[in-house]
C-alpha cells in the first residue's frame, strides 16, 4: 500500500505575469523572485516563487501579506508587461507520501515519474487545468476555486482506493 | 491515446493537454475577392488521406498554438513545428 497524504494550505498571494524576454529580469526584480526562461522551471528566492508555464508566462507565489508590496513594486517597475492577482482564484493542494505519483495518475495524463523535483507544469486533471509543482517531498496542486470539490472528491477516493488495494 | 511533441514544452506529451484547431497553413484572403474564393477560405478544406498540416494548441500546458503533421490513416503525429514556421518537407512528399 503506498502512503499518501492530501491537505489544503492556507491561502498565498498568487500572480499570473506575462511579459517578453526583455523586461524579463526587471519584472523578476520588481516581484523579488527570478523568472526562469525555460517552460517548467521553478525559481526559489526565500518564501516567493515562481515556476514558468509558458514562453511568456509565469505564477508567482509568495506570503499573503507580501501581495500588496508585489503589486506596488510591479505598478513602479520600468517592466512592460501584466501582473494579475489570482490569489483567491486559487487552492492548492499538498500532496505528500510515496504514493503521491500513484495518486495523481487517477486523474493527470502525463508520466509523472519525468517530472523532476524542482520542477512544475501546467497539465490537466481529470478535465480541469491544474498547475502541478513537484518538490523533494510533495507535490503542490493548484486548482481553480470553482472546481475544487471536483478535484477533492476525486483525489480522496482515489487515496481511499489505494488504501484498500 | 495520440503523443503530441509541444515545440515550445520540448517534451513529448498526451493528447489530453492539447486541443485541435484546424488545418493549418489557410491563408485569408484579401476581403475584395470573388464570394467562391471566399466561401473556399471559410469552409473548403483539404481532407487528405494521409499526412495532414494542422493547428493545435497546447492548451492545458504552455498555451501556445503550435503545427503538426498528422497521419490521418494512423492518427501518428509524424512532425510538429512553431506557428509561423514554414511547413516541413518530409520524406515521401512530391517536390
Ligand atoms: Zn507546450
Amino acid at each position: 500500500m503506498a502512503d499518501v497524504t492530501i491537505r489544503t494550505l492556507t491561502r498565498a498571494a498568487r500572480f499570473s505575469v506575462r511579459c517578453g524576454e526583455a523586461d524579463r529580469t526587471a519584472a523578476a526584480e520588481a516581484l523579488g523572485v527570478p523568472l526562469i526562461g525555460t517552460i517548467g522551471a521553478i525559481a526559489v528566492a526565500g518564501p516567493r516563487r515562481s515556476l514558468c508555464l509558458g514562453p511568456d508566462e509565469w505564477i508567482v507565489a509568495a506570503p499573503l501579506e507580501d501581495g500588496p508590496a508585489m503589486t506596488a513594486a510591479f505598478a513602479a517597475s520600468p517592466a512592460v508587461g501584466s501582473l494579475v492577482e489570482v490569489t483567491n482564484r486559487d487552492v492548492t493542494f499538498a500532496i505528500t507520501g510515496p504514493g503521491g505519483e500513484e495518486l495523481l495518475a487517477h486523474g493527470c495524463p502525463r508520466d509523472l515519474s519525468k517530472l523532476a523535483p524542482g520542477r512544475g507544469v501546467r497539465t490537466v486533471f481529470d478535465g480541469v487545468s491544474v498547475v502541478l509543482w513537484r518538490f523533494d517531498d510533495r507535490f503542490e496542486m493548484t486548482v481553480w476555486r470553482s472546481y475544487v470539490p471536483f478535484v477533492e472528491a476525486l483525489l480522496s477516493a482515489a487515496a481511499r482506493e489505494m488504501q484498500a488495494a | 491515446m495520440i503523443l503530441i511533441h509541444c515545440p515550445y514544452c520540448d517534451e513529448t506529451l498526451p493528447e489530453a493537454e492539447f486541443t485541435y484547431a484546424g488545418e493549418a497553413h489557410v491563408v485569408r484572403p484579401d476581403p475584395s475577392v470573388s464570394d467562391e474564393t471566399w466561401r473556399d477560405f471559410l469552409y473548403i478544406r483539404s481532407n487528405p488521406k494521409g499526412p495532414h498540416a494542422e493547428r493545435w494548441r497546447h492548451a492545458h500546458g504552455c498555451g501556445r498554438y503550435f503545427n503538426a503533421i498528422r497521419d490521418t490513416v494512423s492518427d501518428r503525429v509524424l512532425t510538429t513545428y512553431k506557428a509561423g514556421e514554414s511547413k516541413p518537407v518530409l520524406p515521401g512528399d512530391v517536390k
